[in-house]
Order: structure tokens, then sequence, then C-alpha cells
């Protein structure tokens, strides 16, 4: 999806930019589930006959749907991507750097298996935040590559920045969440949110995170302690209220973000997203991304207008081919 | 001609402009609203973005500007195009992105992950040679106590002495970086198999089906043979490569399942070649007699044949891992000549038949 963290400006049909304090839903999908699942089944049947090698071109299709049907302020967004792209940026990971760490860590297994086990204990010490850091890492290059190929209004989408420091920041941040029992987790993703949105770009404008003190900690208490009694659904409201503080604190030029979810209806919506997955082996993920680029379109708000001359195309350089870590991880779908 | 109106998207900014649009002979003519000309796309040059899809605008571009964009929301002009020859639309949003190059990387790509795979049997054999012993006996290690969690390993304090000793024997007359660590398993089954870096291991029902402790030490010898040839750690490294390309590829745990694959190892007929042929040198060498082995052979294909359907599976065990043939068996007979003493002596044979009874 263009993301929550998507781009502002008007269409044509919009009102004069008096004031910047109506909020407008500046957001629609109009996506027909007829058509996707078209899409969706000659994508499964390729898979099956293609042992999964279809998948990257796959996505490809479903993602250049998506995009195609989700408007902001009345025009269309653009996937450029093509599944070729994915499919050799997964290639070149697999043997660049999965085959060879995965030989590796073989060896350091069988020549540590006689060892003691402190010496043992210390590899998956070492193992275990490496493969955090590289989590992050493939997430930082997938989003990278996912806007450079979006398009809206002629002009690329950019995400800059070092995807090795927030690969960094991303391992730091998660062991330090264990460490704490999970009370660091709002921090955490505040501070990963801000190194997104501050390194997005639209063409020559940059996605800015304005960073207001903030009132997680209550209802993040409230979460945390009612975790137990009610099988960890109480973090719905808290991952509602944290949702409504990151989007509402992006700004893109002048405009002013704003998504309005209650947690009941956060709830619903993953719920039945869960129960997709379940009931479909998992093969219905692509229909989860639907359902989330709908969800989008009914609560994210814009307040205030961009100034569309101003956005001048992306001086920044696309990566050739892409997601090819995420995917290593499992992780190519989302 | 009809004029079809639509906004104009140039690639240098966001902003747009109200244009419209006429179908020409071979062009498509963008004016703005007080009839400026905007641009003037050529037919063949012309590209679908997106789909033609009901009730959505279309989306066209020109290869020969791929920044630039028009979103028509009159579809009406999809009509006027047919009508000019253009009935079908290709889609173009990547026009200029260089697919060419990445199709060459593609293809160059499959063909390494190929030739690896293809390639793994040949370069097994180098790549076993120049393993650190100590690395194969840490790795043969880890697949023979790995046995120990579903089997246990024979205990009896003579009978693992007499082992030693007869394998030490045996070893002594040949030069190899290897150490051989012969163990016995308290299984049924009539088998037995080298690990790498040395590690042997008897399976009970060998012992007890054996007549006579020279067709037990022709066995031993047998698998020595296979260590000294390296034939176990080729045979896992081929396994592993293939294994790590494969989850690689579909995904996957890495690591998991990998230690019942030493059982399933069989090996060819010129590497069982090699190994007998080996076997009987260390036999003659330590001055033992080398027949044993001919006559276990020999035994266990003429029981295979007369048991038939009765215990046939456990009877192929052995053969099934280690192929055996007429041929075979008389090269074995025919090297291995007259004479030697015998591998044990009564009492040593008692203690090593009894090795698992403590």
């Amino acid at each position: 999806m263009p993301g929550p963290g998507g781009a502002p400006p008007p269409g044509p049909p919009f009102e004069p930019p008096r004031t910047s304090s109506i909020v407008v839903r500046g957001f629609t999908f109009t996506g027909k589930l007829g058509e996707f699942f078209l899409i969706f089944i000659v994508n499964l049947a390729l898979n099956i006959v293609t042992l999964t090698t279809f998948r990257f071109w796959g996505r490809t299709r479903v993602r250049r749907y998506l995009w195609s049907q989700g408007r902001l302020l009345d025009e269309p967004f653009e996937y450029t991507g093509s599944g070729l792209e994915l499919f050799v940026g997964f290639v070149i990971v697999l043997i660049l750097i999965i085959l060879p760490m995965s030989l590796g860590y073989l060896v350091l297994d069988i020549v540590l298996s006689n060892a003691r086990p402190e010496a043992q204990a210390l590899l998956g010490m070492v193992a275990y935040p490496f493969f955090l850091f590289l989590l992050g890492v493939a997430l930082y290059r997938a989003r990278a590559y996912r806007l450079s190929r979006t398009l809206w209004r002629g002009i690329r989408m950019a995400q800059t920045g070092s995807s090795a420091a927030y690969g960094g920041y991303y391992a730091i941040f998660l062991l330090l969440s264990f460490m704490t029992l999970g009370w660091f987790v709002p921090e955490k993703n505040i501070r990963l949110w801000s190194i997104l949105i501050n390194n997005s770009y639209l063409g020559s404008e940059r996605f800015r995170f304005e960073r207001v003190t903030h009132k997680l900690y209550r209802p993040f208490a409230i979460a945390w302690l009612l975790c137990i009694p009610t099988l960890g659904l109480s973090f719905a409201w808290y991952k509602a209220a944290e949702i409504k503080f990151l989007v509402g604190a992006t700004r893109f030029q002048d405009v002013e973000l704003t998504l309005d979810v209650s947690g009941g209806r956060l709830l619903g919506f993953v719920l039945l997203n869960g129960i997709i997955i379940v009931l479909t082996l998992g093969l219905g993920g692509p229909f989860v991304q639907y359902r989330t680029a709908g969800f989008i379109a009914a609560n994210l708000g814009l307040e205030g207008q961009p100034q569309l001359a101003a956005i001048a195309q992306s001086p920044w350089t696309e990566p050739g081919v892409g997601e090819g870590l995420a995917e290593a991880f499992g992780m190519g779908s989302v | 001609m009809e004029l079809y109106r639509g906004r104009y998207f140039d690639g240098k900014t966001a902003r747009h402009r109200e244009i419209s649009a006429q179908v020409a002979q071979d062009s498509l003519r963008i004016v703005d609203t007080s009839g400026g000309p905007v641009a003037v796309w050529r037919l063949d040059e012309l590209r679908l973005v997106e789909p033609v899809r009901a009730g959505r605008p279309l989306r066209l571009m020109s290869e020969a500007s791929p920044g630039a964009r028009l979103t028509m929301e009159d579809t009406a002009i999809a009509a006027a195009l047919r009508a000019h020859g253009r009935p079908r639309l290709r889609r173009g949003s990547r026009v200029g992105r260089g697919q060419r190059k990445l199709l060459a990387i593609a293809v160059a790509a499959v063909l390494f992950v190929g030739g690896a795979i293809a390639g793994l049997p040949y370069a097994a054999g180098p790549l076993a040679a120049v393993l650190p012993v100590a690395w194969a006996e840490a790795m043969g290690a880890g697949f023979v106590d790995s046995m120990g969690e579903r089997y246990s390993f024979c205990q009896g304090a003579d009978g693992l002495a007499t082992l030693a000793r007869l394998s030490e024997r045996l070893a002594a007359t040949v030069e190899t970086p290897h150490s051989f660590k012969p163990r016995v398993v308290d299984s049924p089954a009539v088998n037995a198999f080298a690990a790498p870096g040395g590690h042997i291991v008897l399976l009970h029902g060998l012992i007890e089906n054996a007549e006579g402790p020279d067709e037990v030490a022709g066995v031993l010898a047998h698998e020595m043979g296979h260590v000294i040839h390296r034939h176990p750690t080729r045979g896992l490294i081929r396994r592993f490569g293939f294994m790590v390309v494969m989850r690689g590829l579909l995904g996957g745990d890495l690591a998991g399942g990998l230690g019942a694959t030493l059982i399933d190892l069989s090996y060819t007929r010129e590497d069982e070649a090699a190994a007998d042929a080996a076997a009987v040198d260390i036999l003659r060498r330590a001055g033992l007699r080398a027949d044993g082995l001919a006559r276990f052979f020999a035994r266990r294909s003429a029981q295979a044949k007369a048991d038939g359907k009765a215990g046939a599976a456990d009877l192929m065990v052995y053969f099934s891992s280690h192929p055996s043939s007429a041929a075979r068996e008389q090269a074995v007979a025919r090297q291995a000549g007259e004479g030697g003493e015998r591998a044990l002596d009564e009492r040593e044979w008692k203690a090593l038949r009894e090795i698992c009874s403590e």
C-alpha cells in the first residue's frame, strides 16, 4: 500500500485553499473484489505450476492493482515495479548473503557441536541480534524499494537514509523491549517510525515527523496490565492510540494527517484478517492487503492543501532491484 | 475532430494541467484549455499505464517521454484510439528501466544456482579431501551422538576393550590422519556405517548374525576403508550442499533434520569396491584372515534370496546402503586369498558378542 505515510496534494475539483482547518477524506480506494479475485486466482494457479517461483510476478500484479485503485485527492497512484526486479533482488541476496551465511552457520554449528555449552551460548548471543539487525535492514530496504516504485501525479516517492543504521536501531530497540518486558515498545515504535518518515520523500519534498510529547504510556499500561485476562486483545486499544499519534505527528508541507480509529474497530479489522489467513491456510494474504487499503481509505484524513507546484520530480536515484532480503526472511509479501 | 478532457502531468512537478486531447491520423495532440499546444504523442509510442477498467479513468503515457502521464476521465477516447488502429495498447510503466540488464543478471543467477546444484557432486570429493580432519571428526561425532537419542550405545567393558584392540591392530597398518572410534549400537538390524572423521558404528544385529569374528573384522575394515577414502564426508557435503541450496530457494530452516541423512547415505559401486580393496589390504597387512568379508557377503546374499519375503526388509538393510553384486563378492574373495590368523580368540569373541548385555 502507499501506506499511511502516503502523500497529500489536491486533484482538480477541489475547494479553494482558504483555511486549512477542514479535515478531508483525502484517500479513496476504488478496488472491486471481483477484479482483485481474478488477479488472485491467476496468481495462485501460476504459483502452483511454477512451484512458487511466480510469486515475484504475482506480488507485482497485486500491487499494481492496489496502487492504481488507491486515489489520493482524486488522482490514482501508480506502481512501476516489476516481477523481474524482485526476482533478481532475491537471487542476488540468496547467492551473496543467504548461502554463505547458511554454510558458515552450519560449519560453526558442526565445529561447536562438541564444544563447551558456553561457546554454543555465545554463538547464539551473537547470532540472534545479528538476525534482528538483518531483519531491520530487510524491512528498510523493502520499503525503500516500494516507495521508489510508487508514483503519484507523475512524481516518484523515495526513501533515503542508511538501512544499516535502521537495522542497528531495530535490533537494539527490540532487545530493549524484551529486556523491559515490553515497556520500551512505545518508544521503539515512535523512534522507528520517525526514522522512516523523516527519510521519506514525495519528489523533492520530504515528510516530517513532528514529535510532540505523547501520552502513550497510559494506554500502554492499561493494555499491559489487562494483557493476560484479555489474552492480549487489550493491545488493540493501545495500538489504535499509537497509530493515531504516529500518523497525527506526520506532516507533508503544511498538510497534517489524521487517522481516527478506535481500538474496537482496529480489533475487528485485525481479527477478521486473522480469520481470513487461517481459513485460506495462509493463501489469503493479498485479501488482507486489499482490506488494509480499504481500512486506510475509511480512516485517513488530510488537513490542509499541498503546494503541488513546489513538488518537483524526485532527485533520488532509484534502487535497481528490490526486496531480496525481505523475501529471504519470508516477509516479501508485506 | 472530437476533444476529450483530461489531466496532463509533465513529470517535472506534481502540478497538472487541464487539457483536451485529440486523436489525429498518427498522433495524440494534447492542448490546454485555451488551445495552446502541450504535447504531441505519436500513436505508435502510446502506452497504457494501467489496464483499462470499467468506471476508472484511462491512464496513458508515451515511450518518447516516459516521465509524463495523461489521466483521461473521459474514457470515450479509448474507442477513438481503437478506430485509429490502436486496438490494443501495451502497458509501459517500466519503459527505459534497463530490463535487459536485469534479464541478463537473472539468467546468470539461474545458471549459477543451477550450476551449483549440478556441480556439487563433482566438487564434493575435492572439498572432502581438503576439509580438516578435526572438522570432519566434530561433524561425525555430532551425528553419532544424535543416534544416541534413539538407540543406546553398548557399554560392555570387555567387549569395548576387545573392539578397541581389534581396531587399533587394523589401524596400525595404514597411514591416515584419522583415528578410528568404533562403537556398537544396541539394535537388532544387520548394518554398519562410517561417519566423517573415523567414527564407525556397528549395529549389534550384525555381530549376532556374523559366523565368527573374521566377518566382523572384515566389515570393520571395510568401514575403515570408507573413512580412509573420505566417502562419508563427501556424501554429507553433497547432501548438505543440495539441502542448503534448496532450502535457501524455497525457504526454510537450514540446520534441522540433517542427522538422519547419515544412515541413508548410499555409496556407488566404485566406492564399495575401493572400500573392499582397502579392507582386504588392511586385514592382510595386519596378518589376519581376509576371507571373512567375502564370507559375510556370500552368506548375506544367500540369506536374502532364501528368505524371500519374511524378514527380507531387515536382511536387505545392509545391502541397500552397501550395494552388492556377484562380481563384487568374487573380487573380494579373489583378493582375500588364503591364510592369516583369526581376528579374535574365543574369549574375546564372546566378550564382543555380549557387549550389549551389561
